[in-house]
């Protein structure tokens, strides 16, 4: 009967807070039956609706400028999963209300992450993908291992082992076989030069590949002299024959030999030749290779054999052996030759090893300098937070749950880090490609792949656990009672977690420091790399690079006179200042192997079987302008001379003939891959050095230069010094050479100063990739510098107050300060020297020139890291000068 | 108490209202007497928003009395001054006393104890 308004009761019961909403409604009510005793219920209801319209305003007035109880609340009975998802909004929460800490912790996570996956898939794609065969653990090379020239070297096997595997080896369900080759292609459109793969028929099947459109190779293709089959490369085919089906069956000339198209090539032998066993240009045709027609050393092809099932490689290695002893025991192992079976995923470590592991040492290094950065920032804002974990614990959380509390703050952080980092990867990437793609092949490949994002998980979840770690065991030093009693305010009970803060920032400064030297290495090298003189002219040369199809020049006499008539047409144009020819310009001038012996100097003994070697025309060293120091150049009788004259460079000069009188002396050559034992020449010229495998060489590389007439090889260089614009001579170079011949092809048009210079590219790429790494390193760590010294800062200042009112000067407390704050920066540089001192050397085959403990690199980038660590501490410590005690002292 | 910080009016004149009520201090009761007392029309809610604000001072405190002993009956918030509370009360009522004292329409009042 006496029910106030249920409208009314309706809306307050909306408005109020539960704390009060039962009084508030029971209290009205109690009113509300007393009006309507006295005065009737409209009355009352009239009553009742105006308070509960008057209060409306109040009451919601309060609930939005109410304090909000975030820190401490009673912990709630529930389920794990529950209590986690508390935690997991109260880190949000309690994130959202610092995003100045927040910015900077999730961005350092994500700078650390991001180029740890970038590291990552690098690695990745160069290293760890399975070959994308089935079975590919079962594929591996072999290789024959022996001494040629006092030098260890691992090659392709002589005819007489290839033969003996193939007849004998049981450990091996198939042995491929794999050669490369350039060819002309003819009859259709300008004449072009093909690279071509040469590969026995049971190759792809032993690849376990078919091809995507016809047949693969078969023994017949082999056995039918006219008309063997061949496959196109997927790109060949959309290039030449716009993707066109019906190819089947077509001929294809090359090198004046007629081949029939039987089908298109899968793209997984594409990739595997282009990524993986051996480094050459994408082949554009896949010729069948006949194993009859191998005869000599320099004809065996490359080596893949399949693995039977449960072979291993070492059971694999000991068949071969066995059959070595039986070919040595039948006087068929001159060489002293040892067969090497190695998985495939070997070689292509090795191959990558030094740069990746550097490069991966490096990123790893400035995620530990992250992670150390945020756990001290982390560890800085515990104390901040003390009083706020005594609270809870005194209102019954176990550390356990402080503790997760505090993991999960650190598991957010991370993962919001980790997130942004993939796509920082993403650029990283990009600009990795953009920069170095066009020198560094492996980058073109490089994907974000699921194995990388898991990676970058787990990274995620591990900085996470070493975030929350740090202040979760400071959590551990500091009482209860004593921080609820304001006694831990006063600082003094922090001792141990600042020496656990120095500590992080003196090991932030070690690993910098090493990432520094390590740039500073790089850089030096790399300067001294870009200031080597290449001892000629590279400016305004290019050459022509031919190659005469054995078919239509099967002479020697032929293949001189196309070369000498193409050079007389050249050095009829204007444009053309000098003209030479060659067999191969700097930086790709053919190894020499062989050694040299002289009569009379038989104490001196040639320890260095690689040279140099070329054979040059007359003006060659006039047109590459090079110089001679004393005798003279080649003439045009020297290649028919008896006396077989050579010129050689000032390094074998000096070795031989200390005191000089080179030229006029009898030497002795014995080159096993050019002529049979040992061919007796006359010195007539000593060339002054030259760098011609590069600006990276060996600086007292010896090199033999022989007359161009003397030459019979298909492959040449013509030379030529532009008189003007080097692009109109190119084109006017080509019309000379097909002036001479209008089938031939140009197998390369080279820049002298474009090839020296990218030479260097990679030394430059790994400079500046680890430099950006040491500057990123050292960033973090003076933010981790300033940060302790700050909070150390104001942490001491009620001290500094007390030393300020006592009398000390400005200048004193600025000494006290910084003076602290040397300590980590002390302890950081000796750790980083030593550090340095004992990693650098893995960076020695990366350098050039320099050692890699040069002293004036380290002393250097010391210097640089303590000036930026005490600028670091500088600044915040004369903000403390600034303190008026009185100020301070009045806080107490 | 902090300096600078005086009660307002309301906020006065709710714990004049406890002050006075002493032990029987409750939402029926406080409002009550304020509207006896003023003159004014007094809500209810704008009396419980002001306790809480008071509350969070740490000015009043309060406690929950039994339920009544009927049928359904229920249990009242009662409200009283806490020491800061009753601090604070005299302060302010002693700087109102001195701001009015010499005035002409000064009015007598006695500290509340």
């Amino acid at each position: 009967m006496t029910q106030p308004p249920r409208l009314a009761v309706l809306l307050l019961r909306l408005a109020l807070e539960a704390c009060d909403r039962r009084f508030v409604l029971d209290d009205l009510s109690e009113e509300y039956a007393a009006r309507v005793a006295a005065g009737g219920r409209a009355a009352a209801a009239r009553w009742y609706w105006s308070q509960v319209t008057c209060s409306l305003g109040p009451i919601l007035w309060r609930r939005a400028r109410r304090p909000r109880r975030l820190a401490i609340s009673f912990p709630r009975r529930g389920t794990a999963v529950e209590s986690l998802y508390q935690d997991f909004r109260f880190a949000v929460r309690t994130l959202c209300r610092n995003p100045g800490f927040t910015l900077i912790a999730v961005a350092t996570v994500a700078l650390g992450i991001g180029v740890n996956t970038a590291a990552f898939s690098l690695v990745s794609s160069v290293v760890l993908k399975p070959l994308p065969f089935e079975d590919a653990d079962r594929l591996v090379e072999i290789w024959a291992e022996g001494e040629l020239m006092g030098a260890q070297v691992t090659t392709t096997p002589q005819p007489e082992m290839l033969q003996a595997w193939l007849d004998r080896a049981e450990s091996f369900d198939a042995i491929g076989l794999y050669n490369e080759e350039e060819l002309t292609h003819s009859g259709s459109g300008e004449p072009e030069i093909l690279h071509a793969a040469i590969v026995s028929p049971n190759l792809m099947e032993l690849l376990r590949v078919t091809p995507r459109l016809g047949r693969e190779l078969i023994p017949a293709d082999v056995e039918s002299g006219e008309g063997q089959g061949v496959l196109l490369s997927e790109a060949f085919w959309r290039r030449r024959f716009g993707s066109d089906p019906e190819v089947l069956g077509r001929t294809l000339t090359l090198d004046e030999k007629s081949y029939v198209v039987v089908g298109i090539a899968p793209l997984e032998l594409e990739r595997l030749f282009e990524a993986r066993f051996f480094i050459g240009p994408p082949k554009q045709v896949w010729l069948p290779l006949s194993v009859a027609s191998i005869r000599t050393w320099e004809d065996t092809p490359f080596v893949i054999a399949r693995l039977k099932p449960h072979v291993a490689v070492a059971e694999a290695q000991a068949e071969l052996d066995v059959i070595q002893a039986s070919l040595t025991a039948a006087g068929l192992n001159e060489g002293g030759w040892r067969p090497l079976v190695s998985s495939t995923a070997e070689m292509v470590n090795s191959r990558l090893a030094t740069v990746l592991w550097v490069l991966l040492g490096s990123v790893g290094l400035v995620l530990l300098i992250g992670c150390a950065n945020i756990a001290n920032m982390l560890m800085a804002r515990g104390v901040t937070r003390r009083h706020e974990f005594a609270v809870r614990s005194a209102l019954g959380a176990s550390r356990v749950r402080v503790t997760r509390q505090l993991l999960v703050e650190g598991l957010v952080l991370s993962i919001v880090g980790a997130a942004l980092g993939v796509v920082l990867t993403y650029w990283t990437l990009e600009a990795a490609a953009g920069l170095a793609a066009h020198d560094i092949r492996e980058l073109r490949s490089v994907r974000i792949d699921p194995i990388v994002l898991v990676f970058t998980l787990g990274l995620s979840l591990v900085t996470a656990l070493i975030f929350a770690l740090a202040p979760a065991a400071q959590l551990r030093f500091c009482g209860t009672a004593d921080t609820l009693t304001g006694g831990a305010r006063a600082g003094t009970s922090g001792t141990h977690g600042s020496l656990v803060r120095q500590g992080l920032v003196a090991a932030e400064l070690a690993m910098a420091l090493v990432l520094l030297v390590g740039a500073g290495l790089l850089l030096n090298s790399f300067m001294h790399l870009s200031r080597v003189d290449p001892g000629f002219e590279p400016s305004g040369v290019v050459a022509l690079e031919l190659t005469l199809p054995e078919t239509r020049y099967p002479e020697t006499v032929q293949r001189r006179e196309f070369f000498m008539s193409v050079a007389d047409r050249i050095r009829l144009l204007p444009a053309a200042q000098a003209v030479g020819l060659a067999r191969g310009v700097p930086p790709d001038v053919p190894w020499l192997f062989g050694t040299v012996e002289i009569d009379g100097r038989e104490d001196v003994i040639d320890t260095s079987p690689l040279k140099a070697g070329n054979w040059i025309s007359q003006e060659y060293f006039r047109t590459i302008g090079a110089s001679l120091r004393e005798g003279r150049e080649f003439t045009a009788v020297d290649g028919r001379s008896d006396a077989a004259p050579v010129i050689v460079n000032e390094s074998l000069a000096r070795r031989f003939w200390p005191d000089g009188g080179a030229v006029g002396t009898r030497i002795r050559l014995e080159l096993p891959f050019q002529s049979a034992g040992v061919v007796e020449h006359t010195v007539v010229g000593v060339l002054r050095d030259i760098k011609a495998f590069g600006l990276g060489d060996e600086s007292d590389r010896m090199q033999i230069y022989f007359p161009f007439d003397s030459y019979s090889a298909r492959e040449g260089v013509v030379v030529v010094r532009a008189a003007g614009d080097t692009d109109d001579l190119i084109s006017q170079l080509k019309e000379q050479v097909w002036a001479v011949d209008p089938n031939l092809p140009i197998t390369r048009v080279i820049r002298l100063d474009r090839d020296l210079s990218s030479n260097i590219a990679r030394p430059r790429f790994n400079a500046l990739l680890l430099s950006s790494f040491a500057v990123l390193a050292l960033l973090l760590a003076v933010i981790g510098v300033y940060g302790v010294t700050s909070l150390s800062a104001s942490q001491r200042i009620r001290e500094i107050g007390v030393r300020v009112a006592l009398g000390a000067q400005r200048s004193d407390i600025l000494k006290l300060m910084v003076g602290s704050a040397m300590k980590p920066i002390a302890v950081g540089a000796v750790l980083g020297l030593v550090l340095s001192y004992a990693f650098t050397r893995f960076l020695r085959s990366l350098l050039f020139e320099i050692e890699p403990t040069d002293a004036l690199t380290f002393a250097a980038v010391t210097l640089v890291l303590v000036v930026v660590g005490v600028l670091a501490c500088y600044v915040p410590s004369r903000r403390v000068t600034a303190v008026d005690p009185i100020e301070v002292l009045r806080q107490e | 108490m902090p300096k600078g910080d005086f009660l307002a009016e309301f906020e006065l004149y709710l714990m004049l209202a406890i002050a006075r009520l002493d032990d029987g201090a409750y939402g029926v009761t406080i409002r009550q007497e304020i509207e006896r007392r003023t003159g004014r029309p007094v809500s209810i809610g704008a009396v419980y928003a002001t306790l809480g604000r008071l509350g969070d001072k740490g000015l009043v405190s309060f406690r929950e009395s039994d339920p009544l002993p009927v049928q359904g009956g229920r249990s009242r918030k009662y409200f009283r001054l806490t020491a800061a509370g009753r601090k604070a009360l005299r302060h302010s009522a002693t700087m109102l006393e001195r701001m009015m004292e010499g005035l002409e329409f000064g009015a007598k009042s006695s500290p509340a104890q």
